[in-house]
């Protein structure tokens, strides 16, 4: 029954509150709050972080009550101790709290682990925990059990456990620190969800059904779901770059093997910001491909027309069954179904669906390009034809040149990224116009990642800057092409910016409200999360 | 013998003629030019991505910011855009109430273009002569949406206002004293022999070259090609308007400028006959609280003061935001040709070409 | 009363004070004609700061309640009256002037690293000085201005005069010292070791060597007629010389009329002014030969224009407008054939020479200067250049032809 070891975390408010407590220990400054040098065998007055120096022996049982009264008066619950052989004295939330590296580092002992475990249970307080004196550091009460290490088969079973022989987790929670990474979704999605500005144990997994952090409730999670999912949390808790996904494990953790978070190294020169691997810059990608297309279109349209007939099918036939055996009942006939009209437009709306080709533009240009053409059609007025990639020089030629259509310009050219889409990656559009005929139309190809492109530069000379454009926004390569070089970012730039995965939160944006922050304490953690990702944030200082 | 070297000058993006940050590498021959590179990106916000990213009404408010002379003529390219992917009917009075409002767009973007083309070659008076009538015009802007520069003054099926009161009467008002202005920018520039001199065959641009490159707008009709898409594709309430194409067959700087002040007198015609003509009835089309798209691809273009403007919108089933969001800007597509304009001419002849084609950094770059 | 003739230290400290008053008229003049321009081409250009600025300063126009206690007070009330802003007043526009002053005098004056420092800093001295000399020459007044009263101290009887130097070839100085000034542009073009001055430096000293010759083929038109190259005898001589014949008269008379123009066209060359403001072309060149200048630097360079301004208008005055007398182009003994004993004694007067007549016509060339700014579109360098050799040397070659024939011929 005594505390061997007593710190404050980082968050202290220099409120004083400890003091009053327990002032024979701790000192609080105008910056923060000691341990008092006197009350410690290494002498040292501070907060003790890191050392977690132990307190002098004749003060370990003396002071208790007041140390652990200070830990509960602390508003802000960084003071932390270690307390052996005090099982009841603990409350299970001061365990969980109490530091896990320390256990993990140290060489533990398999009967101890096992006396832990019945601790941090609180099932097995028949047991008295004897520390072994000799051997230092003294292992402390174990809030988490440390998922490699053998350990003996798990503990006494309890009615909440569905099956007594599986280990299960029993809580897990976020602590605080967490930088939105998405690793743990990746790992886990079912129990965490990563939102903008933090992580979230989901509501499925969990007794209360709410879905927070759980970081001050610890709430448990559903026995069933504890034990399928112990894996995949475990993965995510080793996953995680900051350490600050923690969880109770009910019986023995199963060995996961898991590839070490790789420690980022702060960049020394300018900043360098890998877009596509930093961690909380992940974009949501489109799931669908809205390329506009009048097969697709038909095919929606014959599926609906299907289900829609299944349906009535299904309502009469309803009917038929309901009216039959109304009548073997002898009730009142049912009301026959009526099939329900499309409904009524009562907007200035119209959505344009796409149609046949009928121009005879269209139909000439496939009579020319035989095979070339993929599809042809009309939409809000407007001539779409999608050619094959190896027409489309041949396409853009008769275009110009074919005397019936004189599409004299080339209006404009842009791309398209559909990362989801099979079989390309993006459409590329040439906007031509015929100012003699007064009449447009869109010549479409579909390009894989990685193709080139013939360029038109040569049959429209006005392509020259736009095919520049969009290998500048989309990577796209052009053949033949005179200068294909960046126009609009800097030469060096990294990326394609308008493909869908690029992100739109950059380097330098702010999700800090920095005009709060009177103390610096959020920019230096700014710059802390900055550099775990790879971003020197710090200003170089002149020569 | 002597060595002679070509001197590579950097004309901008810090220079005052070059209309923003546009830099143009010249490789000088004594003042003659060589060759130029226009280089361009410093004004690149990513308007496009950006919009894929906002909704149909938020992504309304960057067309304001892209070419910002004629942030009216923007927004209608956008709404006008976004009517045509929904299939939106939008009422006649909001199309008058438009056009008006576009043309006196067009009027304030030229007088803008006609005081800094005049500066650069020298003559400094027009310039603050053509800013007293656009300061008018802006307070008409001022009057109608709350905002001078950064309109976006229309809204998705209409308008979201009809003109407030008082508001026709000072459009009357401007429009009694317009003429006259044009009149006395003639006069100081018309027949002034240096202006002839700095501008008849400098920065020539042919019809087949102008197509070719993809110029359009007044450099273009400036080369006697009449394409003016309010009379080729009309679109709003122009299929309704009797106005002339303005077009000159020289092809240089000075024909140039004689078809924008044309122009000017024609947006003039056009506002009396929106003011004339404004056809009673609701400014706002009837439409569902949220606008969800479907797949669909149109290209809208419209004529805008620098040429032509085109919105290109990919819509995704269901979509609040456009898949993919494209500005065909004018600007951009017409800064090709200063190349072809100015090499084997002399360095003044540069600044005469960057201000006849009119461009604005922030369109070219988007 | 007869003149004296000064002592050596008599004669030195005269001509002390009389640097120390044409000096001082200069300088003052020099700033107030930007004072002016700025007003000037405020009021062509409907601009509204200079027009407008302070125009309430020592309670002149306090608003509607004071308008008509002074004249410009009553003009703005009727403006008031008209609904228009009232703009009409020469202190509208002052704080400008002298903020502007003053920040000139407190720029922070940058030297360019790799400029070439001796040259750099003393170009823009060289040019100052060049404008400044060239007033020594300049008669600003055709006899002496006063006479010290013989109760004066060491000085007593002598006489004032409104020149510093009254020298034979006074036309060949003047052309002689502002030709150096150019070298100052150069120089300091070079100096400053940037592209943009360099290109500005080279047309400035080609476009200075072009004009020189024009410039001083035109000024010997009025010397080939009247035989002198002195400022004080030209403008007697115009006056006085009645030409025997009649048709000669009149051939000077149209001659020096067109000499004027060909002069002042060279003269606004000269002096870097528009529409041949090439080597500042501000929207070509940044700021042409003086990209890299700011601060003192850069007024003296500036401050060496506007005299140089002033410099060919004393010319045009001295030499075509007929210079001491009322009336230009050698029109004055017509005049004063009527005039000169007439019994009404402000007409005899105005037969006389008076430093008013040139003050005037100084004013009003140097408001053209202004005028002219306002109007023109600048031209281009090859056009200048065509305009200096293919028309103005022909041009000015042929009248020099023709006035040695009038010269013949009187």
């Amino acid at each position: 029954m005594a505390i061997t070891k007593v710190w404050i975390e980082e968050g202290c408010i220099v409120c004083n509150a400890c003091e009053a407590e327990c002032p024979d220990v701790f000192h609080v400054t105008e910056e923060s709050c000691h341990i008092k040098g006197d009350s410690r065998k290494d002498g040292h007055e501070n907060e003790n972080r890191d050392e977690k120096g132990e307190l002098k022996a004749d003060l370990q049982s003396s002071l208790e009550a007041a140390i652990v009264a200070a830990a509960a008066a602390c508003p802000v619950e960084v003071i932390k101790y270690e307390q052996v052989a005090s099982v009841e004295a603990q409350t299970p939330a001061a365990v969980s709290e109490a530091e896990p590296t320390v256990s993990q580092t140290a060489p533990v002992i398999d009967a101890d682990i096992d006396h832990a475990v019945d601790a941090a249970l609180g099932t097995a307080l028949n047991v008295p925990a004897v520390p072994v004196a000799p051997i230092a550091p003294l292992p402390p009460v174990l809030a988490i059990v440390p998922p490699v290490i053998a350990a003996k088969p798990p503990v006494p079973p309890t009615a909440l456990i569905p099956d007594a022989a599986k280990p299960r987790i029993a809580k897990v929670w976020i602590e605080e620190g967490c930088i939105v990474c998405n690793a743990c979704e990746a790992d886990s999605p079912e129990v965490f969800h990563v939102t903008e500005t933090t992580c979230m144990i989901k509501a499925a997994v969990r007794l209360d059904g709410k879905e927070t952090e759980n970081r001050v409730e610890k709430n448990g999670l559903k026995p069933e779901e504890g034990e399928r999912l112990i894996t995949s949390i475990i993965t995510a808790s080793k996953g995680c770059p900051v350490d600050v996904i923690k969880y109770e494990v009910l019986g023995d953790a199963p060995l996961v093997e898991v590839k070490p978070h790789d420690a980022v190294e702060v960049a020394a020169g300018p900043y360098i910001f890998d877009y596509v691997t930093a961690p909380n810059r992940q974009v949501v990608m489109p799931k669908t491909v809205p390329l506009p297309s009048l097969h697709t279109y038909q095919e929606e349209q014959k599926a609906a027309a299907a289900a829609d007939e299944a349906k009535w099918a299904k309502q009469q036939a309803d009917f038929e069954s309901a009216k039959t055996k109304a009548v073997t009942e002898g009730k009142d006939a049912p009301k026959p179904p009526v099939r329900a009209l499309p409904k009524k437009n009562d907007n200035d709306m119209e959505s344009p669906a796409p149609s046949e080709a009928k121009d005879p533009d269209l139909l000439h240009l496939m009579d020319l390009l035989d095979g070339k053409v993929s599809q042809a059609f009309e939409q809000s007025g407007e001539l779409t034809l999608q050619v094959h990639p190896d027409g489309l020089v041949e396409t853009l030629m008769f275009c110009k040149g074919d005397a019936s259509l004189r599409y004299e310009m080339l209006a404009d050219q842009t791309a398209t990224h559909y990362p989801a889409a099979d079989g390309f990656a993006f459409s590329v559009v040439y906007q031509l116009t015929s100012i003699s005929r007064s009449k447009r139309l869109r010549v479409r190809v579909l390009v894989k990642d990685g193709q080139e492109l013939e360029s038109a530069v040569q049959i429209y000379p006005s392509a020259n800057w736009m095919e520049r454009e969009i290998y500048d926004m989309f990577g796209i390569r052009f053949n033949g092409h005179p200068d294909l070089t960046r126009i609009l970012c800097p030469e060096d730039w990294e990326g394609y910016p308008l493909r869908k995965e690029y992100p739109t939160l950059g380097w330098g944006q702010r999700d800090i409200d920095f005009r709060e922050d009177r103390s610096g304490v959020l920019m230096r953690m700014a710059m802390e999360k900055a550099g775990n990702m790879g971003i020197n944030l710090k200003v170089p200082k002149a020569d | 013998m002597f060595k002679t070297e070509e001197m590579e000058i950097n004309l901008g993006p810090q220079h005052p003629s070059t209309h923003g940050v546009l830099r143009v590498k010249l490789h000088l021959d004594g003042e003659t030019v060589v060759r130029c590179v226009p280089m361009i990106g410093y004004l690149h916000r990513g308007v496009e991505k950006i919009c894929e990213n906002k909704t149909f009404f938020q992504g309304q408010v960057w067309t304001d910011r892209t070419d910002y002379v004629a942030s009216v003529s923007n927004n209608l390219g956008w709404a006008e855009g976004v009517e045509k992917l929904f299939g939106i009917t939008v009422p006649r009075r909001a199309h008058y109430i438009r056009t008006m409002l576009t043309e006196l767009n067009r009027i304030t973007s030229h007088l803008l273009w006609l005081g800094t083309h005049a500066l650069d070659i020298g003559a400094m008076t027009v310039f603050l002569y053509a800013f007293r009538e656009r300061e008018e015009i802006l307070s008409i802007f001022e009057a109608f949406c709350g905002a001078r520069l950064t309109t976006t003054a229309f809204r998705i099926g209409g308008l979201r206002e009809d003109i407030p009161p008082g508001f026709e009467k000072q459009v009357r008002a401007f429009q009694a004293r317009f003429l006259d202005c044009i009149d006395e920018y003639e006069i100081l520039l018309t027949e002034n022999r240096i202006w002839k001199k700095r501008t008849i065959g400098v920065a020539m641009l042919n019809a087949e070259d102008a197509i070719a490159l993809g110029v359009t707008g007044p450099v273009l009709r400036a080369a006697g090609s009449a394409y003016d898409i309010r009379k080729a594709f009309p679109y709003a309430a122009y299929g309704e308007m009797d106005f002339d194409v303005a077009t000159q067959p020289a092809g240089d700087t000075y024909a140039r400028y004689l078809v924008r002040l044309e122009e000017m007198r024609q947006a003039h015609r056009i506002v009396n006959q929106c003011l004339d003509g404004l056809p009673e009835g609701p400014v706002m089309a009837k439409l569902p609280k949220v606008l969800k798209s479907e797949v669909n691809e149109i290209y809208h273009a419209i004529e805008a003061p620098k040429g032509e403007l085109g919105y290109y919108f990919i819509g995704e089933k269901g979509g609040v935001n456009p898949y993919r969001m494209h500005i065909r800007a004018p600007s951009f597509i017409n800064l090709q040709a200063l190349s072809k304009m100015v090499e084997g001419r002399l360095l003044a002849d540069v600044i005469a070409a960057i201000g006849t084609l009119d461009v604005v950094l922030g369109e070219v770059d988007r | 009363m007869i003149p004296m003739t000064p002592t050596l230290t008599q004669y030195l400290v005269i001509s002390l004070l009389q640097i120390v008053v044409v000096l001082g008229f200069v300088m003052t003049l020099v700033p107030l004609l930007t004072f002016a321009e700025r007003k000037v081409i405020a009021y062509v250009q409907v601009r509204l700061g200079a027009t407008r600025v302070a125009g309430g300063l020592w309670g002149a126009q306090q608003g509607r309640t004071h308008q008509s206690r002074t004249f410009t007070g009553g003009l703005n009330g009727l403006m008031w009256w008209l609904g228009r802003v009232p703009v009409f007043s020469i202190l509208r526009g002052l704080p400008m002037f002298i903020a502007d002053a003053l920040k000139l005098l407190t720029k922070e004056d940058i030297v360019p690293v790799n400029a070439d420092k001796a040259v750099f800093v003393l170009s823009p001295a060289l040019a100052m000085v060049a404008a400044f000399t060239v007033f020594a020459a300049i008669s600003f007044a055709p006899g002496a201005l006063f006479y010290f009263p013989a109760s004066f101290p060491f000085l007593g009887g002598l006489p004032f005069n409104g020149f510093l130097t009254d020298i034979n070839v006074g036309l060949l100085f003047i052309l002689g010292v502002a030709s150096v000034g150019v070298y100052g542009i150069v120089l300091g073009a070079w100096a400053s070791n940037s592209k943009y001055p360099l290109l500005g430096g080279l047309r400035s000293a080609a476009q200075i060597v072009s004009y020189e010759v024009p410039l001083t083929l035109s000024l010997l038109v009025p010397v080939v007629l009247t035989g002198s190259l002195n400022f004080n005898e030209m403008s007697t001589r115009m006056a006085t010389d009645v030409p025997v014949n009649g048709l000669v008269g009149i051939g000077r008379s149209l001659l020096m009329f067109v000499g004027f123009f060909v002069y002042t066209t060279c003269g606004f060359a000269e002096t870097n002014r528009t529409p041949f403001d090439l080597a500042e072309a501000e929207n070509e060149l940044v700021a042409g030969f003086h990209t890299e200048y700011s601060g003192m630097k850069f007024s003296f360079f500036f401050l060496s224009e506007y005299a140089s301004m002033i410099t060919v208008s004393a010319l045009a005055t001295a030499f075509f407008l007929g210079g001491h007398y009322l009336l230009p182009f050698g029109l004055q003994p017509v005049w004063n054939h009527f005039f000169e004993h007439s019994s009404n004694a402000f007409m005899a007067w105005t037969c006389a020479p008076s430093i008013l007549w040139f003050l005037l016509k100084i004013f009003f060339l140097l408001f053209v200067f202004l005028w002219v700014r306002a109007t023109l579109p600048r031209y281009r360098y090859d056009q200048l250049m065509n305009v200096g050799w293919k028309f103005l040397i022909p041009y000015t070659l042929i009248m020099f032809v023709i006035a040695a024939l009038l010269r013949y011929a009187a």
